[in-house]
């Protein structure tokens, strides 16, 4: 009896001293996380992980995947863009998501002359834009596209629908990428907008007198006079409001920390969350500090969070572009819930590649339909200057490092009326920095944003004109409100 | 001693202190006739001012509503999209041009029928005249009427007068410039305009002058656009209608200044 006891006892003993190895090996191949290892075991035993990955695609494509601008054009000198509040986004988008499927999925589209896209700007026509290329990789992410596809673009920056070009009741999409300028023409979407839909969008635009009309600045200096009279050189894409609506209503930006405690557990258990337990805490040079072996997290007073892998990337494998989002988006998440406001969207700004073993995303904040751009300066010369919200490195394992700067931005409760006629804009900033300054520079993009550059105004930040040159730098300048336009003409 | 010597100090004081209004009064009058004098040249200026601009506009006027003044070279204004005749379906038209130069002047007319002369015509922000910028990029837009429209603008280098006052204004922000014509010298910030002094004399001294001169200071470009709004269309694209006899109507007018259209 007793002999029997202790080989059942020993039996025992060998179940866990196996189990538990296993768990060691399963916590190690879990790169050391300091937890549970509850992970590592749902991830071979349950189907629940497969579930959770198309929740998280879910959330991030409803979330982070969403053009930087839609246009539509009526081909005859009119553009209009499409807010994320009008009926007609939403629908768009999904058109546009339709198509790009199609497209990833389908053959090899026929290549086109790549001089010719100008000219399809000024079709009748609706452009979707991202504001750099987004890895295709990423795209079928986001479009939760598996298999085999086509590969024959890196990224892709623009997507014209044309649904009057072809004259078989077809549909022609044209894709702006890095390799080029491919078409296809595909079938209506099933479920989508037929032609006669789009007629009935385009028609409403046109009855519409409150939406503001752009022009291309293609359309208004179709033979470059500008570039050779006056050696500026603006890209033929770029909206220019040259009619119509002169001044228009815009809310300030009210930026503030949404950290609503200082209290270090709250801040660790917002940052950290089920890892809290595992991390030293202290504060150091105005920051609180949370590290161990692995990780340092820094989150400074002015709202800046670091985040650093300490062993950094060495034998680190890159994995595909989906995986090193998947991580990214769940750490932003994660951080985003505890600490940004609701109303304050997040955008994919730019995927670098460069690096052997990871992928760089960068994001920005948005308020409304406007960007926010970011230029902080640190005085002390400690920190390298933030130009974005948040930039986080990533591969398919784990994240490498993030910057981000964190703030809730919300729109004011006021609106006041700017100038957005741009001839008034370029006069403005010519005098701002000089005419000579625009000498042989090419402009990208010249856009209305907000711009957080450190000073903080109580009743808020109005919006700004960036102009962005092609090198990344740009110039802003203030948009003119009515009234300080009002009275400098009776000064 | 010192009694006496106390008192002559004392009343040396009075006298002297007595003495300085009586010196300073002279003075006083002096500046007064200087500041009348000053005040008389400020408005003999104004008036100079006056009657240069009233000449000038007169001039100008005469040359918005000529309908026979020359077309020029774009050689102060080049214009971004210009052709001569245009054929739209959109009501509003834009014109947008650009230059190096400073000081320039732009004006809009549109060609009365009835009256067989250009008058002075609005933008959609209400001007009939507008400077451009220091960018030296302009861009206006304007409302058509349907069927054709004639227009004519007139660019020109603005008269020194105005350009004298601007910079007058300009640099009297920055505290630079310094004009005095009492001694019938103007200077503007540490060197003189010695041109702009010759021009100003000139036109003091020669009433009669014409300050605007075509290929000089003075552009003229005309063209022509015809509007043709929704039943124009589908008049065109639902009728069957020989391309001679689109020619013909009214609708599409070839003879416009002589110059070929362009279909757009």
């Amino acid at each position: 009896m007793l002999s029997f006891n202790r080989e059942k006892v020993k039996s025992a003993v060998l179940i866990v001293l196996v189990l538990s190895s296993i768990i060691q090996v399963g916590i190690l191949w879990d790169y050391q996380s300091h937890r549970f290892p509850f992970n590592f075991i749902s991830k071979v035993f349950s189907s629940q992980s497969n579930n959770d990955k198309t929740d998280i695609v879910e959330i991030a494509r409803k979330d982070i995947f969403s053009p930087y601008r839609i246009t539509i054009s009526n081909g005859n000198r009119t553009h209009w863009v499409i807010g994320k509040d009008d009926y007609i986004y939403n629908e768009l988008w999904d058109e546009a998501c339709g198509y790009l499927e199609k497209v990833l999925t389908s053959g090899e589209g026929h290549s086109v002359n790549m001089n010719t896209w100008i000219d399809l700007t000024v079709k009748k026509s609706i452009m979707i834009e991202f504001k750099t290329g987004i890895k295709t990789g990423l795209l079928k992410w986001f479009l939760d596209i598996t298999g085999s596809s086509s590969d024959y673009f890196d990224s892709i920056q623009k997507i014209f629908i044309l649904p009057y070009e072809d004259i078989n009741n077809n549909n022609t999409v044209y894709i702006y990428s890095s390799k080029g300028l491919y078409r296809y023409i595909v079938p209506f979407n099933k479920k989508g907008m037929l032609k006669s839909g789009y007629t009935k969008t385009i028609n409403n635009l046109e009855y519409n007198g409150n939406i503001v009309q752009y022009n291309t600045f293609k359309e208004i200096d179709p033979n470059n006079v500008i570039s050779k009279k006056l050696q500026l050189s603006i890209s033929p894409d770029i909206l220019c409001v040259a009619e119509g609506i002169k001044y228009y209503k815009y809310p300030s930006a009210i930026y503030y920390d949404n950290r609503k405690t200082a209290d270090i557990e709250e801040i660790a258990r917002v940052i950290l969350g089920n890892e809290k337990e595992s991390f030293d805490r202290y504060i150091e040079n105005n920051a609180v500090v949370f590290k161990n072996i692995n990780n340092t997290y820094r989150l400074y007073n002015d709202g800046l969070l670091e985040y650093k892998y300490i062993p950094g990337v060495d034998d680190q494998e890159k994995s595909d572009i989906g995986s090193a989002f998947e991580k990214a988006y769940i750490f932003i998440s994660r951080i985003k819930k505890g600490y940004i406001d609701p109303e304050t969207d997040l955008y994919l700004k730019q995927v670098k590649d460069e690096n052997q073993g990871y992928y760089e995303f960068i994001f920005d904040y948005k308020l409304g339909d406007l960007p926010v751009y970011i230029n902080f300066q640190d005085k002390s010369g400690d920190k390298e200057p933030v130009k974005s919200a948040v930039s986080i490195k990533a591969n398919g394992k784990r994240i490498i490092e993030c910057r981000w700067y964190l703030a809730s931005i919300e729109k004011s409760r006021t609106q006041s009326e700017y100038n957005i006629y741009f001839e008034d804009m370029l006069n403005e900033m010519s005098k701002k920095y000089g005419k000579q300054s625009f000498d042989n520079i090419e402009v990208k993009d010249i856009t209305m944003a907000y711009l957080l550059n450190g000073g903080y105004d109580s009743k808020g930040i109005p919006p700004v004109w960036i102009i962005e040159r092609s090198d990344g730098e740009y110039y802003f300048l203030q948009l003119a409100k009515k009234n300080s336009a009002v009275q400098q003409k009776d000064e | 001693m010192c009694k006496k010597l106390f008192c002559t100090v004392v009343i040396l004081i009075l006298v002297v202190f007595m003495a300085i209004p009586v010196m300073a009064h002279p003075v006083d009058s002096l500046e007064d006739k200087s500041s009348q004098s000053s005040g008389n040249t400020d408005v003999k200026n104004l008036d100079k001012e006056q009657e240069f601009k009233a000449r000038f506009e007169a001039e100008l006027l005469a040359i918005i509503e000529n309908k026979d003044i020359k077309e020029t070279e774009q050689f102060l204004v080049s214009f971004t999209r210009y052709v001569s005749s245009d054929i739209v379906s959109k009501k509003l038209y834009n014109v947008s041009g650009c230059t190096k130069e400073e000081s320039i002047s732009v004006i809009l007319s549109r060609y009365n029928e009835d009256k067989g002369i250009y008058e002075q015509f609005l933008n959609i922000e209400g001007e009939n005249r507008w400077d451009i910028g220091i960018s030296g990029f302009f861009t206006k837009s304007f409302e058509l009427k349907k069927g054709k429209n004639k227009f004519k603008i007139i660019i020109y280098k603005k008269p020194v007068f105005d350009s004298l006052k601007e910079k007058e204004n300009l640099a009297g922000i920055n505290g630079e410039v310094s004009i005095s014509d009492t001694q019938g010298t103007i200077s503007v910030g540490a060197t003189e305009d010695k041109n702009n002094i010759d021009v100003l004399k000139d036109l003091s001294s020669q009433n009669d002058e014409i300050f605007l001169e075509e290929g000089k200071n003075l552009q003229i470009q005309y063209f022509t656009v015809v509007f043709l709004d929704e039943s124009d269309k589908d008049k065109l694209l639902n009728s069957v209608t020989k391309i001679e006899d689109v020619f013909k109507s009214n609708i599409v007018d070839t003879d416009i200044n002589g110059k070929r259209f362009q279909f757009k």
